[in-house]
């Protein structure tokens, strides 16, 4: 039976190689007719299987699992339509379009696009597309984050229509759309109904952390935008005219989830994260006391958008070009908020009270924006070009809402009012202006054809004002500091040189220093966003050459060094050290090398260092007469990270009916984000890391065959493992997982 | 390694000793012209200045058939030809194609090949900055991406989306196959969707060059926040990261280990690296007052952290 089988294969084999021969005579897909138009039509159809395994401290965590792998990976088990092409074109002078193409891929996976463009030569371009991308995630349901999971599609939608209403009018039209379905599942923050809003201090808070509880979310975002362009041209200079209207809407209602699927909620007596957060190491219990009986919560924003743009493209003489484009949105949003709640919240000096909260609000938003930029390139001399670069943003905001709150509460046992906590409203209003300019000059010279240099400055200015009220209060602290003016120059100069056609050597290196003022004086201050540093050196340096016929190869060498000073660091319970550093340094290269006409090979690969850090120490209990743990401590917010990352694969065509391909990749990414932990005995840990070293490696191999002309099969398979490495005291997020992919597909050409 | 040290020392002596690069590099139209190589030197009936695809498709003829099938075919200039490109091609045809009797692309540096395009192509909007571009400004040219008439590819390739644009190939895997470090990025565990087809490197960046940094269309927060809709706003009270910088505060663009694309695997470094004293009032905040939030994201409180309607600290 072995041996008759192993006939059958053999024969089949023999029939398939030989057809596939005869399909290597065949230079052209096949094609047919219909009417006027010749096409071509592709398409491959196949089964696919995943197996995924997750192992790890905590499987049910993050990554770890089939569902998330088949986002991650665009990927699902079953049926899949892999790809459909079809393209035509008109064989005679007869037929409404020139060509044609449509294309479909990932029908049924996550991951699904489909799109049609119809075009007549300087008649008419019809393109219309459609794409949605499915995510999901399903984690362990736990306290750290607050994200559970979450189930949503994104949709896109573009289409256009370009008509030659003449030689020299062009009209377009056109469409886009994007939006959100699916459901979000997550925490409520306990603050909804405490802190200063509310007038209940704490006390709900704290409760309603150590006895968390879970909403899902619909999401249900939508932008909708209509354009209209005209584009006219005379003679040296092109005009382009357009406007447009969007529109964007969202409600958000979440809905209270009892926990019949959630498990995470702390034991009576045990440590838990949430207690130790609010200073009370042991959580009262967590029975059946969910912190919410009843919510209600409802908030609808719907805005409008006018816009309008104009672009001009000129050359008036032969050496200039001049570019203009200015761009104006006027933007309007209305909403509304609405919300009943009743729920339970710590007793000062032990027990439970009632608590009920009425919340309704409105608030009315406008933002305008204008953006402007001209830009000019001249030739000077032959080989030496000078450009001017001037752009000017402007936007305006100018934010009013009022909300209306009446919160009180009950005994739990008596049901007496206790006392009405707060009544009334909250006026907040906030206006700011930001003016931005941006200016660059650059001279280009090229004094013979195998070598251009250029060099430039960058001139950038930022001058915002902003002036907030909360509750009719100005909020001094927030205006200063997000006022604060920024003025950046960038000198920079790049080169590339070809001394012979085989080889190219470039480099570029710039030197930018912020510096930022309180608003309207001449005292520095810190940047507001601290991530950017006030002084940024960045190199690069890289080499392309071609030394033999059918090898290439580029090397490149990049680094990015910033720091700032950090001028008004408080050294209160805090001290840093008087430096922030962000560096950055990355050499990376390629190899491509065709060994024989059938077989070739590439590799590229790149190993690149992060480093973050502003250095820091505390001393825990100075502000308390009594330190709670009577200890200190220090902190270093540092993020190291090493990536290598790896890419090679081999193709080979055996014979021309066969193509195979074999590939590797991998990242091995070591370090990650550190907060010096800490473990005190009997309080928790520091926990001080989410996610960690890790290393990704995919091994995938394809094999295609054209038996006959028409018909091919192909092969594909994949390994993907992710590790993370655990090195942190934190062992609930580590998150690994294997899975396989085997694909069987049958391709057709008609 | 020999062989490209010989190869390399004998390429540069050639160039050095023989003073001319455009032995080398072949002709511009220019150049070509500078040297007498135009119509008026014609000794043959067709006008090299002027030829017709038909004409030129008597030797070339899959050059030309590949070329047919493009826009450049179809152009509204009704003078386009082969000469538009090429130059004159009358010393071509008398010498029967002798090698540097025309210009040919594959040997002109990428800026000079794409000197020859931006002739007509810079009035357009989408190649109006081309001059500004980071890619002309390392050389890179027109042809390292695009094909005016792909040679030897069928006609079926066509069918893919990109060929529509005479890319050398899909538009995703012709920026990565120089961009390596995007391309290690976006096999992160959190990533756009470009390898998966979602997206395309030009739905943010401009290859052929913008006003803004990166070669992006626009300014970072507004391309984000175009498919991001329900972070655009306006809000009365914006995350002030947004408001001054914009997502990229926070967010790595193309991918990154953390979750939705952060800049660092524990969040909370993240915030606490602006949110210490002074700037954020309180902040860090934890227990006892002390300057350290212990557990759990800033997030899981602070969850309108893109923006709210009615809460000055995020909260919802």
């Amino acid at each position: 039976m072995k041996q008759i089988m192993l006939k059958i294969i053999s024969a089949s084999l023999v029939v398939l190689l030989s057809l596939g021969d005869s399909a290597q005579a065949q230079d052209e897909r096949p094609s047919f007719e219909a009417g006027p138009y010749i096409f071509n039509l592709g398409l491959m159809a196949g089964y696919r299987n995943i197996t995924t395994e997750a192992y790890g401290a905590n499987p049910s965590d993050y990554w770890a699992e089939q569902r998330f792998y088949e986002g991650y990976g665009n990927y699902r088990s079953g049926l899949t339509l892999n790809s459909f092409n079809l393209y035509g074109e008109k064989s005679g002078k007869e037929g409404f379009f020139d060509q044609l193409f449509v294309n479909a891929d990932g029908i049924g996976d996550p991951f699904t696009s489909a799109s049609l463009r119809m075009r007549a030569f300087n008649q008419y371009d019809l393109k219309v597309s459609y794409r949605n991308a499915k995510y999901f995630l399903n984690r362990n349901d736990s306290i750290y984050t607050g994200l559970h999971k979450f189930d949503m599609t994104r949709q896109f939608m573009n289409a256009s229509l370009e008509v030659n209403a003449s030689e020299d009018i062009i009209l377009k039209a056109n469409f886009n759309s994007t939006g959100r379905t699916g459901i979000f599942t997550t925490t409520v923050s306990p603050f909804v109904v405490g802190g200063g809003e509310s007038g209940t201090g704490n006390q709900f808070g704290g409760y309603a952390r150590g006895n968390f509880y879970w909403m899902k979310t619909p999401l249900n975002d939508k932008t909708n935008e209509f354009g209209l362009a005209a584009t006219i041209k005379v003679p040296t200079t092109d005009f382009t005219l357009g406007g447009g209207y969007r529109m964007f809407s969202q409600d958000y209602m979440p809905d209270e989830i009892n926990d019949t699927s959630l498990t995470y909620y702390p034991a009576k007596g045990e440590v838990n994260w949430a207690g130790v957060f609010s200073g009370f190491p042991n959580s009262p219990a967590k029975a059946t006391n969910n912190p919410l009986y009843s919510f209600d919560w409802k908030e609808t924003q719907e805005s409008t958008t006018p816009f309008g743009y104009l672009e001009v493209v000129s050359k008036p003489i032969k050496d200039l070009s001049i570019v203009a484009n200015v761009r104006y949105e006027d933007t309007k949003m209305e909403g509304t908020i609405e919300g009943n709640m009743n729920g339970i919240m710590a007793r000062t000096g032990g027990g439970l009270w009632n608590l009920a909260d009425t919340t309704s609000g409105h608030f009315h938003n406008t933002f305008n924006t204008l953006v402007g930029s001209l830009s000019a390139t001249g030739t000077v001399i032959e080989g030496l070009n000078l450009t001017g670069v001037y752009r000017y943003t402007s936007r305006h905001l100018e934010s009013e809402g009022e909300l209306m709150k009446n919160v009180g509460v009950t005994d739990t046992v008596t049901s007496t009012v206790y006392k009405t906590l707060f009544t009334g409203p909250f006026d907040n209003m906030v206006t700011s202006k930001v003016t931005q300019h941006f200016i660059e000059g650059f001279v280009n010279y090229a004094p013979i054809n195998m070598l251009n240099l250029r060099a430039g400055v960058q001139l950038t200015m930022r001058s915002p004002e902003y002036d907030r009220e909360v509750e009719g209060e100005p909020d001094s602290v927030s205006n200063t500091n997000l006022s604060r003016e920024t003025q950046g120059m960038t000198p920079f100069f790049s080169f590339w040189y070809r001394p012979v056609r085989q080889l190219k050597i470039s480099g570029r290196f710039s030197h930018s220093d912020v510096k930022v003022y309180e608003h309207g004086t001449t005292t520095e201050v810190d940047m507001p966003i601290r991530i950017t540093p006030k002084v940024t050196d960045k190199y690069s340096v890289g080499i392309d050459a071609d030394p033999i016929e059918d090898l290439r190869i580029s090397a490149h060498f990049s680094a990015v060094k910033g720091s700032s000073e950090l001028l008004n660091m408080i050294p209160l319970v805090q001290t840093f050290n008087p430096e922030l550093t962000n560096e950055m340094q990355s050499i990376g290269g390629s190899i491509h090398y065709q060994v024989i006409e059938q077989v070739g090979i590439t590799v590229t690969s790149e190993y690149r260092t992060n480093d973050f850090a502003i250095p820091s120490s505390f001393t825990r209990g100075q502000l308390d007469p009594t330190p709670l743990y009577g200890d200190s401590l220090t902190i270093s917010v540092e993020q190291h990270t090493k990536d290598l990352f790896l890419d090679a694969s081999v193709t080979a065509k055996p014979i021309k009916a066969l193509e195979l391909v074999v590939g590797y990749s991998m990242i091995d990414s070591k370090e990650g984000s550190y907060i010096t932990p800490d473990t005190k005995t009997g309080i928790a840990p520091d926990l001080i890391r989410i996610g960690g070293p890790y290393t990704w490696n995919r091994l995938h191999a394809q094999a295609s065959y054209d038996i006959t002309r028409n018909i091919g099969v192909q092969v594909d398979f994949q390994l993907i493992s992710q590790k993370e490495i655990q090195e942190a005291d934190y062992p609930a997020v580590v998150n690994n997982y294997k899975a396989t992919l085997i694909r069987g597909s049958v391709y057709f050409h008609l | 390694m020999k062989v490209l040290i010989y190869h390399l020392l004998l390429s540069a002596a050639f160039v050095f000793a023989a003073g001319s690069v455009e032995q080398y590099f072949g002709l511009t139209p220019e150049s070509a012209q500078a040297k007498g190589l135009d119509a008026t030197h014609s000794a043959v009936a067709i006008d090299g200045a002027k030829i017709s695809p038909d004409a030129c498709a008597t030797c070339h003829e899959d050059e030309v058939d590949s070329y047919m099938n493009t826009t450049h075919a179809h152009s509204w200039s009704a003078n386009m030809n082969c000469a538009e490109c090429h130059g004159d091609a009358t010393k071509h045809i008398e010498s029967e194609g002798a090698a540097g009797t025309i210009v040919s692309m594959k040997n002109l540096s990428s800026n000079e090949a794409s000197a020859t395009c931006v002739k007509c192509h810079e009035q357009t909007g989408e190649q109006s900055h081309t001059q500004l571009s980071e890619h002309f400004r390392a050389g890179v040219g027109c042809t390292d991406c695009h094909s005016v008439h792909p040679t030897g590819e069928h006609k079926a390739e066509m069918t893919s989306a990109g060929k529509s644009s005479m890319l050398k190939a899909k538009q995703t895997e012709l920026c990565l196959s120089c961009h390596d470090a995007a391309s290690a990025d976006f096999n992160k565990p959190t990533h756009h969707r470009m390898k998966e087809g979602v997206m395309e490197c030009s739905s943010c960046h401009n290859p052929h060059g913008t006003t803004f940094d990166h070669q992006l269309r626009a300014d970072a927060k507004t391309l984000c926040t175009t498919c991001h809709g329900d972070k655009k706003g306006p809000f009365v009270y914006e995350h002030n990261a947004g408001a001054l910088e914009d997502c990229m505060a926070c967010h790595d663009s193309h991918g990154s280990a953390s979750r939705h694309m952060l800049k660092d695997r524990d969040p909370r470094t993240l915030c606490i690296s602006c949110h210490s004293k002074e700037i954020g009032k309180g902040v860090p905040h934890g227990r006892a007052g002390f300057s350290l939030q212990t557990t759990g994201d800033c997030t899981r409180c602070h969850a309108a952290i893109h923006g709210s309607n009615h809460d000055e600290f995020l909260i919802r």
